[in-house]
């Protein structure tokens, strides 16, 4: 289930959120589109803002840094959706910009896991050091999973 | 045979597709195994059950030589189901005849069926089959040949073959109906004939063939030709297959494609409704571009409506299985049952179809296990000794209803008391039963009516699972009885689960759907018949009656509406057992939505529970969730025991 480095084919798109770089394995990702309109939906988890219409596609939207922070990141307004899709299963995130695509096969893929909050390494799959910063590669078939799981 | 009387064109088109398509699916087991083994256990199942199906249909399109074949075949396929090993010696002879037969039945499909009686190839695999049903070793062929010279080679063999039967009983005669076809005469010239008869006879009757008039010879063969295909028959040119196959009418589709269609045409509508009102608030809003919207208006509702029309299947099929579920269970039962169907055109959405077919065999099986007495008690009873099912579909405007009634003895009020008792389920002291109060109580998991527990049903698992299936299709299940007369089973569902009139609510500024089936009624709220308790919990009176009341706003979670409470809107939701009131603050409209099922990383959280059991997207291109009303009633505090 849990994608690993190997089987990204060895490309993330790189995005910002909250003033940080995070990157997905290019594999996941189906499109970036502009902020919908959000449909509240109740007894969802906190960082599930609720459902949008993706051309006649309902597409339930995430907020990954609330789901990491445990805090809701107030946020769900200016920013636009990453549209991804894990084995069918798709959501929208709530990004505030995509960078670009960055290939994750060299070494630097490998290093270290420095990650900010606790409990938060698991979904880290590398942290690349670049010249503009650092990149975060996340692990979204696992973050997606353990949504739904939590509860 | 053919007992109802439909030969609509449209359902004829579809039985020759479906059967083409089961003839390609029984060439491709038989292709499968032809280099292996012979037939595995689950390939004779198979095949046993496509020429059950066929049979079935046949009969009822009135293709009476198609059902008659496919009758014989399956014959042979219920024997190797119980005995399998008896292909093994036979293996080659048995796909010989299987090929064979496929090839007929493939050319009686596309026979016209006003065009006179059956080709001769059907006469030559019908024998073929009975001699391999009868087993080789026991049956003889003897070919015959006629003089050269005889004419009307077709009535000599006719003599010969009556003469020879005369003496020694059942003979087989190929080509059959050798009277009745003249142009025979040319084959039989050409080839003789043939004459299957008992083994032990053999000697005897090559003998006496010799005696006959005009017979030149006669020897035993092994096995019967490759047989002619009408060909030689009447008229062949006639009988050659219409060009303009009427399946080649029909395309199959995969009900995902439809469902994209529809997804597209849904997607289409918002885009409209987005471009109208754009237009209508620009400078570009004049008579040109109003009659333009309009007509793309008219032009998406037809759209929709084909597509709508596309996912309808007819309850044909349907109720054709049914046949065989009578049938089946009346056998094993000693019960003798006649069975109608009536309102084989009606329509629904293939989904509700597909749901609709354990529902129906449940409570058809119902009826004949329960509902019809064996024979004896019958007419004890003073009715005619064969009871009579039939299952009836109706349009009844917001759906459908399927009626399956029974002649038989009806529900024994006293016998669901009793069982009901057994089960713990605890009655009020009025045993008054209303026709409600019993099918609640048959319905209840474990009550069953059935003295004996059988294979077919008493085990009082069944209707509670009927209930189950037709309330997923937002349909209800209602029921009369007459002790001695007959029990009626009404079934009443939505024709289509993709569309679906829809009340809207508005709460806290939301708007949210519920399902027009679901509503009871819509009342005006009243101070005086409101009633709140310390702990948040409100009831309100109805009709006599308290019932729980929801807010909507709090269901969904949402901030508490500060509107007065009578400016709101009532909306009562009745249950099995129980009712509910839910507030919202408006009554927006009623609206006729696409139903949509909620993503799927929202579908694991459990939603349902929450009370959602899907979204609609409205004109606007915003997402309304519709209301779960079973939801509703299970979060209601349970009536307490008056």
């Amino acid at each position: 289930m849990t994608a690993r480095i190997t089987d990204y084919k060895n490309r993330a798109l790189v995005f910002s959120a909250e003033g940080v770089n995070y990157a997905i394995g290019l594999p996941y990702v189906v499109e970036t589109v502009q902020a919908l309109p959000i449909t509240k939906v109740p007894c969802v988890p906190d960082c599930v803002k609720g459902i949008c219409n993706l051309r006649g596609q309902i597409v339930p939207v995430v907020d990954l840094i609330g789901y990491f922070s445990g805090v809701d990141s107030g946020a769900s307004d200016c920013r636009c959706f990453l549209v991804v899709d894990v084995d069918g299963c798709s959501a929208g995130l709530l990004i505030d910009n995509v960078l670009k695509v960055v290939p994750v096969s060299d070494g630097s893929a490998l290093g270290t896991t420095d990650s900010p909050a606790c409990g938060f390494e698991k979904y880290v799959l590398a942290t690349l050091d670049r010249e503009e910063g650092k990149i975060i590669v996340i692990d979204i078939a696992k973050i997606l999973k353990d949504i739904t799981e939590k509860r | 045979m053919s007992t109802i009387d439909i030969k609509s064109q449209r359902f004829i088109e579809l039985f020759m597709f479906e059967t083409k398509e089961y003839f390609d699916e029984l060439d491709g087991i038989l292709l499968a195994n032809e280099k292996k083994d012979g037939l595995s256990p689950e390939d004779i199942d198979v095949i046993f059950r496509i020429m059950h199906t066929v049979k079935g249909t046949a009969a009822t399109m009135g293709y009476d030589t198609l059902a008659s074949l496919a009758h014989r075949i399956e014959d042979i396929f219920s024997e190797l189901r119980e005995n399998n090993s008896s292909q093994n010696d036979r293996k080659k002879e048995l796909f010989d005849l299987l090929f064979n037969a496929l090839e007929v039945m493939r050319h009686e499909l596309e026979r016209p069926q006003n065009e006179g009686s059956a080709p001769v190839a059907y006469d030559a695999l019908t024998m073929q089959i009975n001699k391999y049903l009868q087993g080789a070793a026991s049956m003889s062929i003897i070919h015959v040949t006629l003089e050269n010279n005889c004419r009307m080679e077709n009535a000599r063999a006719f003599v010969i073959a009556s003469n020879i039967r005369s003496k020694y009983g059942s003979i087989e005669v190929f080509p059959e109906n050798l009277e009745n076809f003249p142009s025979l005469s040319k084959y039989i010239h050409d080839n003789g004939f043939y004459l299957v008869c008992q083994a032990k006879d053999k000697k005897e009757i090559l003998e006496a063939l010799l005696d006959q008039l005009y017979v030149d010879g006669a020897e035993e063969v092994s096995a019967l030709p490759q047989m002619p295909r009408g060909e030689e028959g009447e008229g062949s040119e006639a009988q050659a297959p219409p060009k303009t196959a009427q399946s080649e009418n029909i395309v199959n589709v995969h009900i995902s494609r439809l469902d994209k269609l529809q997804n597209i045409t849904g997607e289409l509508v918002i885009a409209e409704a987005i471009a109208e009102s754009a237009i209508a608030s620009s400078d570009a809003w004049n008579e040109q571009s109003k009659a333009a919207i309009r007509h793309l208006k008219k032009l998406t509702d037809e759209l929709r409506g084909v597509i709508m029309s596309i996912r309808m299947t007819p309850v044909a099929n349907l109720f054709q299985k049914m046949h065989r579920v009578v049938r089946d269970t009346a056998k094993k039962l000693g019960r003798e049952v006649e069975f109608e169907t009536f309102g084989i055109d009606i329509e629904a959405d293939k989904g509700i179809i597909d749901m609709l077919g354990d529902v129906l065999s449940h409570v058809v099986r119902n009826a004949v296990a329960h509902g019809i007495e064996p024979p004896e008690e019958r007419i004890a009873a003073g009715k005619p000794p064969v009871g009579k099912v039939t299952l009836t579909a109706k349009n009844t405007g917001s759906g459908i209803m399927i009626t399956v009634s029974d002649d038989g003895r009806g529900i024994e009020t006293k016998q669901v008391l009793r069982a009901a008792e057994n089960k713990g389920i605890i009655l009020s002291a009025s045993h008054t039963l209303t026709n409600n109060d019993l099918l609640n109580l048959i319905m209840s998991p474990g009550v069953t009516t059935s003295g004996t527990l059988s294979e077919e049903s008493g085990r009082g698992v069944g209707l509670d699972a009927v209930r189950e299936a037709v309330e997923r299709m937002k349909g209800r299940v209602s029921l009369s009885t007459e002790d001695g007369k007959g029990t009626s089973f009404f079934i009443n569902i939505p024709q289509t689960l993709a569309i679906m009139d829809c009340l809207s609510l508005e709460a806290s500024g939301s708007v949210f759907m519920i399902p027009v089936p679901d509503v009871y009624k819509i009342v005006i709220p009243e101070r005086e018949k409101l009633i709140e308790y310390p702990d948040g919990r409100s009831k309100i009176l109805f009709h006599g009656y308290t019932i729980p009341m929801l807010r909507l706003d709090r269901m969904m979670k949402m901030p508490q509406s500060e509107k007065e409470f009578e400016s709101g809107i009532i909306i009562v939701i009745e249950g099995e057992t129980n009712a509910v009131a839910v507030y919202a603050d408006r009554l927006v409209d009623q609206r006729r939505v696409v139903i949509k099922s909620l993503p799927r990383l929202l579908r694991s959280l459990d939603l349902e529970k929450a009370g959602i059991s899907g979204c609609t997207i409205l004109g606007d291109g915003s997402i309304c969730l519709i209301i779960d009303a079973e939801v509703a009633l299970s979060l209601a505090p349970q009536e307490e025991k008056q």
